[in-house]
């Protein structure tokens, strides 16, 4: 985002409540080197290692990536916490191994809580193995974010970033994590403290940063999961204000044909 | 002939440095009216969201929306968060002329940035413009109605007739430091509105959403 932009070292001077800058080089939009996860996912009470995890890793790390908290809530109203998870990781993992790409729809809702407001944005969403994604808002702004293996595009109405992840320590890492997902190496480390939950429809997997880096952003990250097909319905995220983030999947599509055009980065 | 070439460049250098100095205000003439008048053009910022743009310096570029909404309190909330949910800050401006700090993420957890953006939205929410102290000027073109500041004073500037708000500047005593600019009014909210500093690039753009 704006890390160089806005570090003191760069503040030179104040003019007339202005600020004065330096000019400088590689600043990204979108990419806080504060938020670059380390590792990865839970040690406890969490899926294994799996190759679907992706999908929504993938996700978690762009939103962590682009910001985006979570809050742990205490309870879940409805459901109850899963104490054996052997079938859960399991049934995961099969599905898991069987998909290749996921097309969707997708509903944002940012919350302000203390403003009673809503913001409702809306696109299309398309993943691929092994580290494909494309997000696409079409409503109520144009907005088009690509991640395809080590190169990262961004479109934002007529302007246009691309940042490689090999020159990017941030995209390095999460490239490492995406990779390390599929390879089902990522989840051994203590990033994340998490809880498995369900009630008659779906799973809930709670995810806590224990990493202050991380915790500083957001609480918790909650994931639902269909129990008909392990797909994911939903993954929020909460900040400690209270705000909260939350990503509807809708219209899903396991393993539909996705053109490598969508997700070419020129 | 070298003393009379040292002199003339002596001249020509503090006639320079005078002409530096001047301001780009003093030809303006007094002029009729009521600054009261330039609130009309105070946006009513009830519940709208926009689509921003900031620039900064070597071509950084930051975008998100804004959200700007007046609560039952008739404080105003603004929180500037990314297109995917990360929030960049939420600042109150209470309707006593006060200011708070909700949220800013550390990056821009800075006094000057902001001192500067505190300043930038009052400016084209004008607040803080006491009329007591405000007069009026006019050029050729424009009427401005202008509201002395600690240091500098902001200028609204409108057409001749006032009815039409050309630009906003935020001035030392000899230039303007900020200029703003708000368009295309509906409802008393404009669609468009821009912000850019002179010293340095900061600018910032908003254009209004529909929800």
């Amino acid at each position: 985002m704006c890390r160089l932009i806005f570090i003191e070292e760069n503040i030179k001077d104040v003019e007339f409540g202005a600020v004065r800058f330096p000019p400088l080089g590689g600043c990204r939009e979108g990419f806080d080197p504060r938020l670059t996860p380390t590792s990865s996912f839970p040690k406890e009470g969490i899926a294994r290692p799996v190759a679907h995890l992706t999908f929504y890793k993938l996700l978690l790390f762009f939103c962590i990536v682009f910001g985006s908290a979570i809050t742990a809530q205490a309870q879940h109203a409805g459901y109850t916490q899963l104490s054996d998870l052997t079938k859960f990781k399991q049934q995961f993992a099969e599905v898991a191994a069987k998909t290749n790409s996921i097309k969707s729809d997708f509903t944002q809702e940012k919350n302000l809580s203390m403003l009673s407001e809503k913001i409702t944005s809306k696109g299309k969403f398309w993943y691929r193995k092994p580290n494909m994604l494309r997000m696409e808002y079409t409503q109520p702004f144009n907005y088009l974010m690509i991640l395809n293996k080590d190169n990262v595009y961004i479109r934002d109405g007529q302007k246009e970033n691309k940042v490689s992840t090999r020159s990017n320590k941030v995209f390095k890492q999460i490239n490492k994590i995406v990779v390390d997902c599929i390879q089902g190496t990522a989840l051994n480390s203590g990033d994340f403290k998490s809880a498995v939950y369900e009630n008659k429809g779906t799973y809930l997997v709670s995810l806590s940063p224990v990493n202050k880096q991380l915790s500083d952003f957001f609480k918790t990250i909650e994931i639902t999961v269909d129990k008909k097909d392990y797909s994911v319905n939903t993954i929020e995220m909460l900040e400690s204000s209270g705000d909260s983030t939350i990503l509807h999947f809708t219209n899903k599509e396991i393993n539909a044909n996705i053109p490598d055009a969508l997700f070419a980065i020129k | 002939m070298p003393i009379f070439r040292t002199r003339f460049l002596l001249l020509s250098s503090c006639l320079l440095v005078l002409a530096g100095c001047s301001s780009v205000y003093k030809n303006l003439k007094p002029a009729e009216g009521n600054v009261r008048e330039i609130k009309k053009f105070a946006p009513d910022f009830t519940n709208v969201l926009y689509k921003t743009e900031v620039d900064v310096v070597g071509g950084h570029h930051l975008s998100g929306l804004l959200l700007i909404k007046t609560l039952p309190d008739k404080s105003v909330r603004m929180v500037f968060s990314n297109e995917m949910g990360f929030k960049f800050f939420d600042f109150e401006f209470k309707p006593d002329g006060g200011f708070k700090v909700y949220y800013i993420i550390k990056q821009m957890d800075k006094r000057p940035v902001i001192v500067t953006l505190q300043k930038d939205f009052e400016l084209v929410m004008m607040r803080k413009q006491n009329p007591e102290t405000g007069y009026m000027r006019q050029d050729n073109s424009f009427l401005y109605y202008v509201f002395p500041q600690e240091k500098g004073a902001n200028y609204y500037i409108t057409n001749q007739a006032g009815t039409e708000l050309i630009r906003i500047e935020r001035s030392s005593d000899r230039k303007p430091v900020v200029q703003a600019i708000m368009h295309n009014f509906h409802d008393g909210i404009p669609d468009t509105i821009g912000i850019s500093h002179k010293n340095f690039k900061f600018n910032i753009g908003l254009k209004r959403l529909k929800r």
